[in-house]
C-alpha cells in the first residue's frame, strides 16, 4: 500500500468549502488514499453546451496546474453529439449511449462494463429521473443523488466488511439458491403465455445475468481487480445540502474525488442538471449570454480544480483515471454572436487523464468527424481491456475515437 | 419575417417562449415503425421494423418513440364514432414491475415492517418517471418505462437482504415460535396468511410446499426464514403486477390487485383480500359491485389523487421556481399541488363529476390562505364526511375563471418561471386534455431562426406570437395547434393570478381556438371560453378515457384498444358520463377482464 497522505499536504487538495472540510475528516480515517490503481472514469457534464472550443480551453488552461495541463489535458474539437439529429433538447436519456440518432432512453455505454457506478446532479430538473443521463442496461433511469447529505451518508456510511473467500463462497451459494427457483418459476409461467412469453423476458435475462455474475464471484470472491485495496471509510461526515446549485455542484465534485481516491466506484457522473432545468435552460433562450458564460465557465473551472486534486496526491490518480467533460449541446458563441437556440455542432470535450492508457494524446486534438459513440467505444475498450460484450448495445461496429 | 440576431454582449430581448419546450415540435410526423415490446432499444442503427403481426403490440416501447401517438388517438376516436366493434373483445396478457413506492407500500402494509422511503432511498431502484419530452403525462408505473435490468435486480437483491435482516430481527422469532406446533407449521401458517398478498395470487399448496422445503433446507430457523423471505421477494410474483388471465380471464386476485392499485393506490388487504381468496371477483356483476363499493370508500381519494397528479403533472408546481417577490410558502405550494385532486374528489363526492361539472363549476377547493392569495371568497365549508381534511373550503372562483383549466395551481404549473409561455401551456393542454402531441420539425435550424426573432414589446404577447408563427410556414401550421389553446389562457399569469395586462404589459388578448383531431375548430374567448369549448369536445371525452386507460392498465394505448375505450365511453354515457362512471366502465370492460390465452 502506498503511504498515507499527511494532513498538511492533504489540506492543499481540498477546496475551501465547509463540506470539503467535513469530508476531509473522513479521509484521514481511511487507509485508501494513494493505494488504488484501478481505472476510474469521472464524467462531468453541464447541460446546454458551452461557449465554444477556445473559451472552454481557456477556462481549463487558466485553472489547471501547468504540469497537469501539459501532461494530461486533451481538448477535442469537432465532436458530434451523435444521438441528436438536429436538437438535443430532452435527449438526456440517449446522450451517454451508443445511439446514433434519436432521443429514446437507451442504455448508457458504461452499462456493458458491469462496474459499480454512482450519479450526481446538482439541480433537480423538471424532467427529474425521467430526464436522467445515466441509464441502466435496459434504458431505465439510474439513481441520482441530488442531496449531498444523502450521498455522503450512503457512500461513507456504507458498511464494507472484509469477507474471507470461504464465507464469500457460502454467501454466493446462498444467492444461487434464491436465483435458481425464481428462474424455474418464471420459465414455467412463460410456457403458459405462448406468444406473449416475452412479457417476462427482461426479468429472465436479468436473472440469468445475476446468476452468471454470482457464479463468477465464487472464483473471485472480493470482486475487485487484483492489486487494489478496498477502502474502509470509518465514519460518516456530517454534510448538509448547501442549497445553492453551484455550491452543490462543487460538493458533488469533492465527493467524486473522494470516491475515486477511495476506489469505491469505477464510474462516476456529475451533472449540473438536466437540460430542462428551467433557470439555466432559460439563459440560452432568454439571450442571457453573460449569465450563461459565467455559469458554464464556473462549471469548467471547478472541473479543472478537481483535475488538479486528482493529480496532486502521493499517487497521481490521473494516470489510471480520467475526467471527461462533455455536454449534449454545441457551441453557442459563433462570430461574436450568441446562439439562443439548440446548436449541435462542436460539443465540448475535454479529457484530463490517461485512464490506464485509454487516452494517449494531449493538447488540441480533433474528433475527425467522430461522435460521442466513438468516444464511448474508446472508453469501454480501455476500461475493459477490450473484453466488454458490445453485442447487446449494438456497438461492435463503432470504432474508437482515437484520441 | 427576417430573423434578427443581436450581439451577445448586449442585453437581448428575443422570443424565448417558443423554444422552451415547444419549438421542437410539429403537427405531423413521418411515420416511424414502432419497436416491438420484446426488443431492446436499437443502438447505432435505424429503429427496426415492427415484426409483430398483432397491431396491439405496435406501440412505443419506452415512450420516447411516440410517433404513432396521434395516429392511435385518431383511430380510437374513429372507433368511438363508428360503433363497429366485435361482440367479444379480449385484452392481451400484461405485466409490469411494481414501482419503488409500491414496493415500500406492500412491505409496510402486508408485512407490517414500517419502512419509510428514506430508509430505502438508495437501496431500491429509483421511482421512474416518463421523460419530459413525451406526451404521456407522469404515469410513473407505465410498463413502457419500467423495465427490469440487471442493475434493478441487483438493487432489489440488496434491498431484500436488508429487509429480511430487519424482519429476522423484529418478527422472525415470533413467527416461527407460534403456538401451532413446529417451526415448519408456524411458517406454513404465515405463508397461508401473507403469501397471497405478496404474490397477488391465491394460496397454492405447490408454492407453499416449495417455500417450506427451502425454509427447512436453510436451517428451519430465523435465518432460514429470512432467506425464504428473500426468495419470496425476488420472485416475479412479487416484483411484477400481472394481469395474465391465464384461464382466459383475470383471476380474482388479478382483479383485486388492479382495483386496489388504481382505485385506492394500495396493495390488496382487508376485505378485498378475503374476497380475492374466496375467488369472489370472477363474475362481471361482482366486479361492478366491488368497484362501486371501493369508489364510495374514503380511500378512493388516494386513487384520484394519484391519477390527477400524474395526468396533470402536478410535480411541475412542486419544482416550479417562483421569483423572489412571488415566492410561495410551503403550505400554499402544497395547496396548489393538490388543488385539482381535491377539486375532482369534491365533485365526485357531491355527484358533480360530469364533464360539465369538471369544466363549468365556478369554484375550487383549498384552504383560507389559498383563497386569500388568489382573492377567492370562501363559498362554504366542506363537510368532514367527504374525507377531504378539516381545513379545506369551497372557494368561489372570481373574474372569468371557471373549471379545471383555470385553477391557479394547474395554470402556474404549466407556465414558465417568469412568463406564461403560450406554446408551452398549449402543448401541455393539448397533450393532457386532447391527447394530441407534436414532434420535432424536419428543419429545426429554420425554426430556430424564427424563434430568434426580436420581440416587439409594443405588441401584446398573443398578437406577437401569432404574427411570428404565421410568418413561417414551417412554424405556422403547428403553432396554430398549440398557440390557439395558449392564447385563451393569457388572462391568467405565470403565478396563477388573474390579470388584465399580459407579460408585455399590454391589454390581454384572449381569443383562442381549440382544434380537434378531425380538424374541427372550436373558437373561444378567455379561460371560461376554453373550459366551455373543452366541455363540448368529443375529443376530450375520448382523451379522458384514454388517460384513465393508461393509468389503469399501466401502458400506453394502441389503436387496437379502440374497442375497449369506445365500449367504456358508451357504457359510461348510459350513466350520464361522469368521471367515476368512466373509471368504473374501464375496470369492468370485457377487454379488461378477458385476456387472450396461448395460441389465441
Amino acid at each position: 500500500m502506498s503511504p498515507k497522505i499527511s494532513r498538511r499536504s492533504f489540506n492543499r487538495y481540498l477546496s475551501n468549502s465547509m463540506i470539503a472540510a467535513a469530508l476531509s475528516r473522513v479521509f484521514y480515517d481511511t487507509q485508501a488514499f494513494g493505494a488504488v490503481s484501478t481505472k476510474k472514469l469521472i464524467i462531468c457534464m453541464n447541460p446546454n453546451g458551452h461557449a465554444n472550443f477556445d473559451t472552454t480551453q481557456s477556462n481549463f488552461k487558466n485553472t489547471l496546474n501547468p504540469a497537469v495541463y501539459s501532461k494530461y489535458g486533451q481538448f477535442v474539437s469537432g465532436l458530434k453529439n451523435a444521438s441528436a439529429d438536429q436538437d438535443w433538447h430532452g435527449g438526456e436519456g440517449a446522450f451517454l449511449s451508443f445511439a446514433t440518432r434519436g432521443k429514446s432512453n437507451t442504455p448508457s455505454f458504461f452499462s456493458t462494463l458491469g462496474l459499480e457506478s454512482i450519479h450526481f446532479s446538482a439541480v433537480s430538473g423538471n424532467g427529474s429521473n425521467g430526464s436522467a443521463y445515466g441509464r441502466d442496461s435496459t434504458g431505465g433511469a439510474l439513481d441520482i443523488f441530488r442531496n449531498p447529505a444523502t450521498a455522503v451518508n450512503t457512500i461513507f456510511g456504507k458498511s464494507m466488511t472484509s469477507v474471507n473467500p470461504s464465507d464469500a463462497a457460502a454467501i454466493q451459494a446462498g444467492k444461487m439458491s434464491l436465483i435458481d427457483p425464481c428462474l424455474e418459476d418464471v420459465k414455467s409461467v412463460q410456457n403458459k403465455l405462448g406468444s406473449d412469453k416475452v412479457i417476462f423476458q427482461e426479468y429472465l435475462d436479468s436473472l440469468i445475468e445475476l446468476q452468471k455474475r454470482t457464479q463468477a464471484m465464487n472464483s473471485n470472491p472480493d470482486g475487485r481487480a487484483s492489486g487494489s485495496t478496498p477502502a474502509f471509510c470509518g465514519s460518516t461526515p456530517k454534510v448538509s445540502d448547501p442549497g445553492d446549485n453551484h455550491e452543490r455542484y462543487k460538493v458533488f465534485l469533492d465527493i467524486a474525488y473522494q470516491i475515486a481516491a477511495c476506489d469505491m466506484m469505477r464510474i462516476i457522473t456529475v451533472a449540473f442538471g438536466d437540460n430542462h432545468s428551467e433557470g439555466y435552460h432559460g439563459t440560452i433562450h432568454g439571450g442571457r449570454a453573460q449569465e450563461y458564460l459565467q455559469w458554464t465557465g464556473a462549471c469548467q473551472t471547478r472541473i479543472a480544480q478537481l483535475a488538479n486534486q486528482m493529480a496532486s496526491g502521493p499517487t497521481d490518480l490521473l494516470q489510471d483515471s480520467a475526467i471527461v467533460y462533455i455536454s449534449e449541446g454545441g457551441a453557442h458563441m459563433k462570430d461574436g454572436r450568441f446562439d439562443q437556440g439548440h446548436p449541435t455542432a462542436d460539443i465540448p470535450c475535454v479529457i484530463i487523464g490517461k485512464l490506464g492508457g485509454t487516452f494517449s494524446k494531449t493538447g488540441n486534438t480533433s474528433a475527425n468527424g467522430g461522435g460521442t459513440p466513438n468516444l464511448y467505444r474508446q472508453i469501454v475498450d480501455g476500461m475493459s481491456n477490450g473484453s466488454a460484450d458490445l453485442s447487446t448495445l449494438q456497438a461492435k461496429n463503432i470504432t474508437p475515437l482515437g484520441v | 419575417m427576417t430573423a434578427t440576431k443581436q450581439s451577445w454582449l448586449k442585453p437581448s430581448i428575443v422570443i424565448t417562449l417558443i423554444l422552451i419546450g415547444t419549438l421542437s415540435t410539429q403537427c405531423t410526423s413521418p411515420p416511424n415503425p414502432a419497436r416491438p415490446n420484446n426488443k431492446k432499444p436499437a443502438q447505432g442503427a435505424e429503429v427496426p421494423n415492427d415484426t409483430e403481426t398483432d397491431a396491439q403490440d405496435a406501440m412505443p416501447n419506452d415512450g420516447s418513440d411516440f410517433s404513432h401517438h396521434n395516429e392511435n388517438f385518431a383511430a380510437i376516436v374513429k372507433a368511438v364514432d363508428s360503433n363497429n366493434c366485435p361482440a367479444e373483445v379480449k385484452g392481451k396478457p400484461q405485466s409490469r414491475i411494481i414501482t419503488r413506492k409500491e414496493w415500500i407500500q406492500t412491505i409496510n402494509e402486508v408485512l407490517g415492517a414500517n419502512l419509510n422511503a428514506e430508509s430505502f432511498e438508495t437501496n431500491l431502484p429509483p421511482q421512474t418517471q416518463p421523460p419530459s419530452n413525451v406526451p404521456y403525462s407522469d404515469y410513473d408505473h407505465l410498463q413502457n418505462y419500467n423495465k427490469m435490468s440487471i442493475e434493478r435486480l441487483l438493487k432489489y437483491t440488496s434491498a431484500n437482504k436488508i429487509l429480511a435482516d430487519q424482519i429476522v430481527a423484529s418478527q422472525a422469532e415470533k413467527i416461527i415460535s407460534c403456538n401451532d406446533g413446529s417451526a415448519k407449521a408456524c411458517v406454513a401458517k404465515w405463508l397461508n396468511d401473507k403469501l397471497p398478498a405478496l404474490w397477488k395470487k391465491p394460496s397454492n399448496p405447490e408454492d407453499n410446499a416449495a417455500l417450506l422445503a427451502f425454509f427447512e433446507k436453510s436451517g428451519a430457523n430465523k435465518l432460514g426464514f429470512g432467506l425464504m423471505l428473500e426468495r419470496i421477494l425476488l420472485s416475479h410474483n412479487f416484483l411484477y403486477r400481472s394481469n395474465l388471465g391465464l384461464s382466459g380471464q383475470l383471476s380474482s386476485w388479478e382483479v383485486a390487485s388492479s382495483l386496489a392499485d388504481s382505485l385506492w393506490d394500495s396493495p390488496v388487504t382487508g376485505e378485498l383480500k378475503d374476497l380475492a381468496n374466496a375467488d369472489g371477483l370472477r363474475a362481471k356483476a361482482d366486479i361492478e359491485r366491488q368497484v362501486a363499493k371501493m369508489i364510495e370508500d374514503p380511500k378512493f381519494y388516494r386513487g384520484v389523487q394519484r391519477f390527477v397528479k400524474a395526468w396533470l403533472k402536478s410535480r411541475l408546481i412542486e419544482s416550479k421556481t417562483f421569483s423572489t417577490e412571488k415566492k410561495l410558502s410551503d403550505e400554499a405550494r402544497s395547496q396548489l399541488i393538490n388543488e385539482s385532486s381535491n377539486y375532482l374528489y369534491y365533485l365526485i363526492r357531491t355527484k358533480q363529476d360530469s364533464i360539465d361539472g369538471i369544466f363549468k363549476s365556478k369554484f375550487t377547493v383549498g384552504n383560507e390562505a389559498m383563497g386569500n392569495i388568489f382573492k377567492f371568497p370562501i363559498e362554504g365549508l366542506i363537510p368532514s364526511s367527504l374525507g377531504l381534511g378539516a381545513n379545506l373550503k369551497k372557494l368561489e372562483l372570481t373574474d372569468g375563471r371557471q373549471g379545471l383549466i383555470s385553477q391557479p395551481g394547474y395554470m402556474a404549473g404549466i407556465s414558465s418561471m417568469m412568463t406564461t409561455n403560450i406554446p408551452r401551456r398549449g402543448e401541455a393542454i393539448m397533450a393532457e386534455f386532447m391527447c394530441q402531441s407534436l414532434t420535432t420539425p424536419p428543419n429545426l435550424a429554420e425554426a430556430i431562426k424564427v424563434a430568434n426573432t426580436q420581440i416587439d414589446p409594443n405588441d401584446s404577447v398573443a398578437h406577437f406570437f401569432d404574427k411570428v408563427s404565421k410568418s413561417s410556414p414551417l412554424c405556422g401550421g403547428c403553432h396554430e395547434f398549440v398557440n390557439g389553446v395558449g392564447f385563451g389562457l393569457e388572462e391568467i399569469g405565470s403565478t396563477g393570478q388573474f390579470r388584465s395586462l399580459d407579460d408585455h404589459m399590454k391589454p390581454v388578448v384572449a381569443d383562442g381556438v381549440l382544434i380537434e383531431s378531425n380538424g374541427r375548430k372550436i373558437p373561444y374567448s378567455g379561460v371560461g371560453g376554453l373550459n366551455n369549448a373543452m366541455a363540448s369536445s368529443k375529443d376530450f371525452q375520448v382523451c379522458l378515457t384514454v388517460q384513465l386507460f393508461r393509468y389503469i392498465n399501466a401502458r400506453v394505448e394502441s389503436a387496437a384498444d379502440g374497442c375497449t375505450i369506445s365500449g367504456s365511453i358508451r357504457k359510461a354515457s348510459a350513466k350520464g358520463l361522469t368521471f367515476t362512471s368512466l373509471f368504473s366502465a374501464l375496470l369492468t370492460d370485457q377487454g379488461f377482464i378477458n385476456r387472450r390465452t396461448a395460441g389465441e
